[in-house]
Protein backbone atom coordinates (compact mmCIF):
# COMPACT_ATOMS: atom_id res chain seq x y z
CA UNK A 1 0.00 0.00 0.00
CA UNK A 2 1.18 3.01 -0.88
CA UNK A 3 -1.21 5.96 0.04
CA UNK A 4 -4.34 6.16 1.61
CA UNK A 5 -7.41 6.45 -0.07
CA UNK A 6 -10.88 7.52 1.79
CA UNK A 7 -13.22 6.90 -0.31
CA UNK A 8 -16.13 6.94 1.92
CA UNK A 9 -18.61 10.39 1.87
CA UNK A 10 -18.63 12.08 5.31
CA UNK A 11 -18.77 15.61 6.24
CA UNK A 12 -15.10 15.86 7.98
CA UNK A 13 -11.96 16.57 6.34
CA UNK A 14 -9.26 19.32 6.44
CA UNK A 15 -9.43 21.43 3.46
CA UNK A 16 -5.93 22.01 1.98
CA UNK A 17 -6.02 25.59 2.64
CA UNK A 18 -7.45 25.88 5.68
CA UNK A 19 -11.00 27.29 4.88
CA UNK A 20 -13.42 24.97 3.87
CA UNK A 21 -16.81 25.35 1.94
CA UNK A 22 -19.93 25.62 3.75
CA UNK A 23 -22.47 22.52 3.56
CA UNK A 24 -19.57 20.41 1.97
CA UNK A 25 -19.51 16.68 1.56
CA UNK A 26 -16.19 15.16 1.22
CA UNK A 27 -16.41 12.79 -1.62
CA UNK A 28 -12.95 11.12 -2.09
CA UNK A 29 -9.40 11.98 -0.83
CA UNK A 30 -6.28 10.94 -1.21
CA UNK A 31 -2.57 11.33 0.01
CA UNK A 32 0.16 9.46 -1.46
CA UNK A 33 2.38 8.29 -4.43
CA UNK A 34 -0.09 8.08 -7.87
CA UNK A 35 0.25 5.24 -9.76
CA UNK A 36 -1.87 4.10 -12.82
CA UNK A 37 -4.67 1.76 -10.39
CA UNK A 38 -5.14 4.95 -8.23
CA UNK A 39 -5.57 7.32 -10.96
CA UNK A 40 -8.18 5.00 -12.40
CA UNK A 41 -9.82 4.28 -9.24
CA UNK A 42 -10.44 7.90 -8.70
CA UNK A 43 -11.91 8.69 -12.09
CA UNK A 44 -14.19 5.84 -11.52
CA UNK A 45 -14.84 7.17 -8.04
CA UNK A 46 -16.01 10.45 -9.23
CA UNK A 47 -18.04 9.15 -12.57
CA UNK A 48 -19.58 7.00 -9.46
CA UNK A 49 -20.68 9.64 -6.94
CA UNK A 50 -21.58 12.49 -9.54
CA UNK A 51 -23.91 9.88 -11.22
CA UNK A 52 -25.66 10.33 -7.49
CA UNK A 53 -26.76 13.61 -8.22
CA UNK A 54 -29.19 15.28 -9.81
CA UNK A 55 -27.18 17.33 -11.89
CA UNK A 56 -26.98 18.60 -15.86
CA UNK A 57 -25.17 16.46 -18.25
CA UNK A 58 -22.45 18.82 -18.83
CA UNK A 59 -21.81 19.29 -15.40
CA UNK A 60 -21.42 15.91 -14.34
CA UNK A 61 -19.27 14.96 -17.34
CA UNK A 62 -17.26 18.30 -16.13
CA UNK A 63 -16.36 17.04 -12.70
CA UNK A 64 -15.30 13.87 -14.13
CA UNK A 65 -13.17 15.39 -16.84
CA UNK A 66 -11.81 18.02 -14.56
CA UNK A 67 -11.16 15.30 -12.02
CA UNK A 68 -9.10 13.20 -14.77
CA UNK A 69 -6.57 16.25 -16.18
CA UNK A 70 -5.66 16.97 -12.35
CA UNK A 71 -5.60 13.68 -11.35
CA UNK A 72 -3.46 12.29 -14.06
CA UNK A 73 -1.23 15.65 -13.56
CA UNK A 74 -0.55 14.20 -10.57
CA UNK A 75 0.99 11.02 -12.48
CA UNK A 76 2.93 12.60 -14.73
CA UNK A 77 4.36 15.94 -12.73
CA UNK A 78 4.81 14.84 -9.13
CA UNK A 79 8.07 13.72 -9.14
CA UNK A 80 9.63 15.32 -6.13
CA UNK A 81 6.55 14.12 -4.21
CA UNK A 82 6.78 11.41 -1.64
CA UNK A 83 3.77 9.54 0.40
CA UNK A 84 3.29 12.71 2.51
CA UNK A 85 3.40 15.51 0.23
CA UNK A 86 0.72 14.34 -3.40
CA UNK A 87 -2.93 14.69 -2.08
CA UNK A 88 -6.02 15.10 -4.14
CA UNK A 89 -9.26 16.16 -2.70
CA UNK A 90 -13.19 16.54 -3.88
CA UNK A 91 -16.11 17.81 -1.97
CA UNK A 92 -19.41 18.52 -3.54
CA UNK A 93 -21.58 20.78 -2.16
CA UNK A 94 -25.41 21.76 -3.19
CA UNK A 95 -24.39 24.10 -6.08
CA UNK A 96 -21.25 22.81 -7.50
CA UNK A 97 -17.89 20.49 -7.11
CA UNK A 98 -14.45 20.93 -5.51
CA UNK A 99 -11.33 19.22 -7.11
CA UNK A 100 -8.28 19.75 -5.52
CA UNK A 101 -4.43 18.69 -5.53
CA UNK A 102 -1.15 19.06 -4.23
CA UNK A 103 2.04 18.41 -4.94
CA UNK A 104 5.84 19.54 -4.27
CA UNK A 105 7.23 21.63 -6.72
CA UNK A 106 10.62 23.14 -7.49
CA UNK A 107 11.45 27.13 -7.85
CA UNK A 108 11.36 26.91 -11.41
CA UNK A 109 8.70 24.61 -11.75
CA UNK A 110 6.63 27.64 -9.45
CA UNK A 111 7.68 30.25 -11.28
CA UNK A 112 6.61 28.49 -14.64
CA UNK A 113 3.09 27.53 -13.09
CA UNK A 114 2.03 30.63 -12.05
CA UNK A 115 3.02 32.61 -15.21
CA UNK A 116 1.33 30.03 -17.50
CA UNK A 117 -1.95 30.19 -15.41
CA UNK A 118 -1.59 34.07 -14.63
CA UNK A 119 -1.78 34.43 -18.52
CA UNK A 120 -4.85 31.93 -19.00
CA UNK A 121 -6.77 33.29 -16.73
CA UNK A 122 -6.45 36.94 -18.03
CA UNK A 123 -8.47 35.89 -20.80
CA UNK A 124 -11.74 36.08 -21.75
CA UNK A 125 -13.42 32.75 -22.60
CA UNK A 126 -13.52 33.57 -26.25
CA UNK A 127 -9.53 33.94 -26.25
CA UNK A 128 -9.33 31.46 -24.58
CA UNK A 129 -11.05 28.48 -26.39
CA UNK A 130 -9.34 30.02 -29.62
CA UNK A 131 -5.69 29.82 -27.92
CA UNK A 132 -6.62 26.39 -26.68
CA UNK A 133 -7.45 25.60 -30.77
CA UNK A 134 -4.12 26.95 -31.51
CA UNK A 135 -2.58 24.64 -29.15
CA UNK A 136 -4.21 21.78 -30.45
CA UNK A 137 -3.32 22.37 -33.78
CA UNK A 138 0.33 23.20 -32.94
CA UNK A 139 2.42 19.58 -33.52
CA UNK A 140 4.29 20.42 -30.02
CA UNK A 141 3.44 17.83 -27.06
CA UNK A 142 4.71 17.05 -24.11
CA UNK A 143 6.31 13.69 -23.20
CA UNK A 144 3.71 12.79 -21.72
CA UNK A 145 1.36 14.10 -25.21
CA UNK A 146 -0.64 17.10 -23.76
CA UNK A 147 1.73 19.69 -25.20
CA UNK A 148 0.45 22.67 -22.65
CA UNK A 149 -3.29 21.70 -23.06
CA UNK A 150 -4.19 20.59 -19.70
CA UNK A 151 -4.45 23.94 -18.14
CA UNK A 152 -6.80 25.23 -20.85
CA UNK A 153 -8.80 22.02 -20.86
CA UNK A 154 -9.24 23.00 -17.24
CA UNK A 155 -9.81 26.26 -17.42
CA UNK A 156 -12.48 26.14 -19.83
CA UNK A 157 -14.07 23.54 -18.38
CA UNK A 158 -14.37 25.27 -15.05
CA UNK A 159 -15.15 28.67 -16.68
CA UNK A 160 -11.94 30.15 -15.43
CA UNK A 161 -12.29 29.24 -12.00
CA UNK A 162 -9.01 27.42 -11.35
CA UNK A 163 -6.98 28.11 -8.62
CA UNK A 164 -3.63 28.13 -7.66
CA UNK A 165 -1.83 28.74 -4.60
CA UNK A 166 1.14 27.68 -3.06
CA UNK A 167 2.65 27.29 0.14
CA UNK A 168 6.60 26.79 1.47
CA UNK A 169 7.49 22.86 1.80
CA UNK A 170 11.81 23.56 2.63
CA UNK A 171 14.20 25.66 1.34
CA UNK A 172 14.01 24.56 -1.90
CA UNK A 173 10.21 23.45 -2.44
CA UNK A 174 6.69 24.46 -2.33
CA UNK A 175 3.32 22.90 -2.05
CA UNK A 176 1.31 23.75 -5.80
CA UNK A 177 -2.29 23.79 -4.51
CA UNK A 178 -4.78 23.92 -7.55
CA UNK A 179 -8.35 23.93 -6.97
CA UNK A 180 -10.81 23.77 -9.48
CA UNK A 181 -14.15 24.48 -9.10
CA UNK A 182 -16.96 23.24 -10.81
CA UNK A 183 -20.91 25.13 -11.05
CA UNK A 184 -22.82 22.04 -10.50
CA UNK A 185 -26.31 22.82 -8.75
CA UNK A 186 -29.06 20.21 -8.18
CA UNK A 187 -31.61 20.11 -10.72
CA UNK B 1 -4.40 -5.07 -46.30
CA UNK B 2 -4.97 -5.11 -43.07
CA UNK B 3 -8.10 -4.49 -40.28
CA UNK B 4 -6.93 -3.17 -36.99
CA UNK B 5 -9.38 -4.16 -33.69
CA UNK B 6 -9.00 -3.13 -30.55
CA UNK B 7 -11.87 -3.83 -27.84
CA UNK B 8 -12.42 -0.92 -25.43
CA UNK B 9 -11.29 -0.72 -21.78
CA UNK B 10 -12.55 1.74 -18.73
CA UNK B 11 -9.59 3.83 -20.32
CA UNK B 12 -9.16 3.42 -23.83
CA UNK B 13 -11.81 3.40 -26.41
CA UNK B 14 -13.10 0.76 -29.05
CA UNK B 15 -11.03 0.98 -32.22
CA UNK B 16 -12.40 -0.84 -35.06
CA UNK B 17 -10.30 0.37 -38.65
CA UNK B 18 -11.37 -1.62 -41.37
CA UNK B 19 -10.49 -1.99 -45.22
CA UNK B 20 -13.89 -3.04 -46.04
CA UNK B 21 -15.39 -1.00 -45.81
CA UNK B 22 -13.16 1.57 -45.45
CA UNK B 23 -13.93 2.63 -42.12
CA UNK B 24 -12.59 4.20 -38.65
CA UNK B 25 -14.23 3.83 -35.52
CA UNK B 26 -13.11 4.78 -31.80
CA UNK B 27 -15.87 4.68 -29.47
CA UNK B 28 -15.67 4.81 -25.56
CA UNK B 29 -13.73 6.77 -23.53
CA UNK B 30 -9.76 7.72 -24.18
CA UNK B 31 -8.16 8.69 -20.92
CA UNK B 32 -4.78 6.80 -20.87
CA UNK B 33 -1.95 7.95 -19.22
CA UNK B 34 0.09 7.37 -22.46
CA UNK B 35 -1.74 8.14 -25.09
CA UNK B 36 0.91 8.73 -27.46
CA UNK B 37 1.59 4.94 -26.95
CA UNK B 38 -2.04 4.00 -27.93
CA UNK B 39 -2.55 5.87 -30.67
CA UNK B 40 0.81 4.87 -32.14
CA UNK B 41 -0.59 1.61 -34.15
CA UNK B 42 -4.14 3.96 -35.67
CA UNK B 43 -1.11 6.55 -36.68
CA UNK B 44 0.73 3.54 -38.52
CA UNK B 45 -2.51 2.22 -39.95
CA UNK B 46 -3.33 5.55 -41.33
CA UNK B 47 -0.20 5.71 -42.92
CA UNK B 48 -0.25 2.32 -44.13
CA UNK B 49 -3.33 2.64 -45.76
CA UNK B 50 -4.49 5.98 -47.06
CA UNK B 51 -4.04 7.43 -49.80
CA UNK B 52 -5.32 10.05 -52.97
CA UNK B 53 -6.01 6.49 -54.38
CA UNK B 54 -7.83 5.14 -51.64
CA UNK B 55 -11.94 5.08 -51.41
CA UNK B 56 -13.19 7.34 -49.16
CA UNK B 57 -12.88 7.17 -45.91
CA UNK B 58 -15.64 7.49 -43.07
CA UNK B 59 -14.13 8.64 -39.45
CA UNK B 60 -16.76 7.60 -36.66
CA UNK B 61 -15.88 9.49 -33.36
CA UNK B 62 -18.36 8.58 -30.61
CA UNK B 63 -16.31 9.49 -27.35
CA UNK B 64 -17.73 10.33 -23.99
CA UNK B 65 -14.44 11.39 -22.61
CA UNK B 66 -10.78 11.68 -23.81
CA UNK B 67 -7.78 13.42 -22.18
CA UNK B 68 -5.87 16.27 -23.06
CA UNK B 69 -3.51 14.20 -24.47
CA UNK B 70 -5.79 12.09 -26.30
CA UNK B 71 -7.37 15.45 -27.90
CA UNK B 72 -3.41 15.92 -29.17
CA UNK B 73 -2.92 12.39 -30.80
CA UNK B 74 -6.75 12.56 -32.11
CA UNK B 75 -5.52 15.82 -33.71
CA UNK B 76 -2.65 14.28 -35.11
CA UNK B 77 -4.68 10.96 -36.71
CA UNK B 78 -6.93 13.50 -38.01
CA UNK B 79 -3.78 15.83 -39.73
CA UNK B 80 -2.36 12.28 -40.77
CA UNK B 81 -5.79 11.38 -42.94
CA UNK B 82 -6.19 14.94 -44.20
CA UNK B 83 -2.25 15.13 -44.94
CA UNK B 84 -2.82 11.47 -46.90
CA UNK B 85 -5.22 12.94 -49.22
CA UNK B 86 -7.42 10.49 -48.66
CA UNK B 87 -11.03 11.38 -49.54
CA UNK B 88 -12.78 11.22 -46.25
CA UNK B 89 -15.92 12.33 -43.85
CA UNK B 90 -15.48 12.93 -40.19
CA UNK B 91 -19.16 11.83 -38.22
CA UNK B 92 -18.51 13.23 -34.65
CA UNK B 93 -21.03 12.10 -32.56
CA UNK B 94 -22.13 14.06 -29.14
CA UNK B 95 -24.90 13.65 -26.41
CA UNK B 96 -27.41 15.60 -27.11
CA UNK B 97 -27.20 17.68 -23.34
CA UNK B 98 -22.71 17.40 -23.87
CA UNK B 99 -22.44 20.84 -25.15
CA UNK B 100 -18.68 20.41 -24.23
CA UNK B 101 -18.53 17.61 -26.84
CA UNK B 102 -19.84 19.38 -29.11
CA UNK B 103 -18.02 22.45 -29.09
CA UNK B 104 -14.94 19.80 -29.11
CA UNK B 105 -16.18 18.66 -32.39
CA UNK B 106 -16.48 22.37 -33.44
CA UNK B 107 -13.12 23.16 -32.86
CA UNK B 108 -11.55 19.92 -34.53
CA UNK B 109 -13.87 21.08 -37.76
CA UNK B 110 -12.13 24.48 -37.41
CA UNK B 111 -8.51 22.83 -37.01
CA UNK B 112 -9.19 20.26 -39.64
CA UNK B 113 -9.19 20.59 -43.56
CA UNK B 114 -12.01 17.58 -43.62
CA UNK B 115 -15.95 17.17 -43.81
CA UNK B 116 -16.99 17.23 -40.30
CA UNK B 117 -20.97 16.24 -39.74
CA UNK B 118 -21.16 17.08 -35.76
CA UNK B 119 -24.16 14.46 -34.90
CA UNK B 120 -26.58 14.42 -31.84
CA UNK B 121 -27.34 11.17 -30.52
CA UNK B 122 -29.83 10.68 -26.94
CA UNK B 123 -27.76 9.45 -23.86
CA UNK B 124 -28.31 6.13 -25.10
CA UNK B 125 -26.27 6.56 -28.10
CA UNK B 126 -28.87 6.48 -30.91
CA UNK B 127 -28.45 9.28 -33.41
Amino acid sequence: MNGVICAQTGPAFVWPTGSRPSEATLECSFQGKVTEPITDFLVLWLEERSLMFSIPTRQRKRVVRVGTELVQNLFHHAPLGTENDTRFLAVSTPSRWLISTCNRVDGSTKELLASRLNGLQAQTPEERRNSHRFTLAQGTRSRHGGGGVGFQEILRKTNGQLRLEFLPFDRNSWLAIFTAQIEAPHE
Amino acid sequence: MNDFRLDGTSKTPKVELTVDPFSMLLSGRSIPENSIEFYRPLMEWVQAHCGADKPRLEINIRLEYFNTSSSKCLMDLLKRVELSKNEAVVNWYYEEDDEDMLEAGEDYDEIIELPFRLIATESNGNA
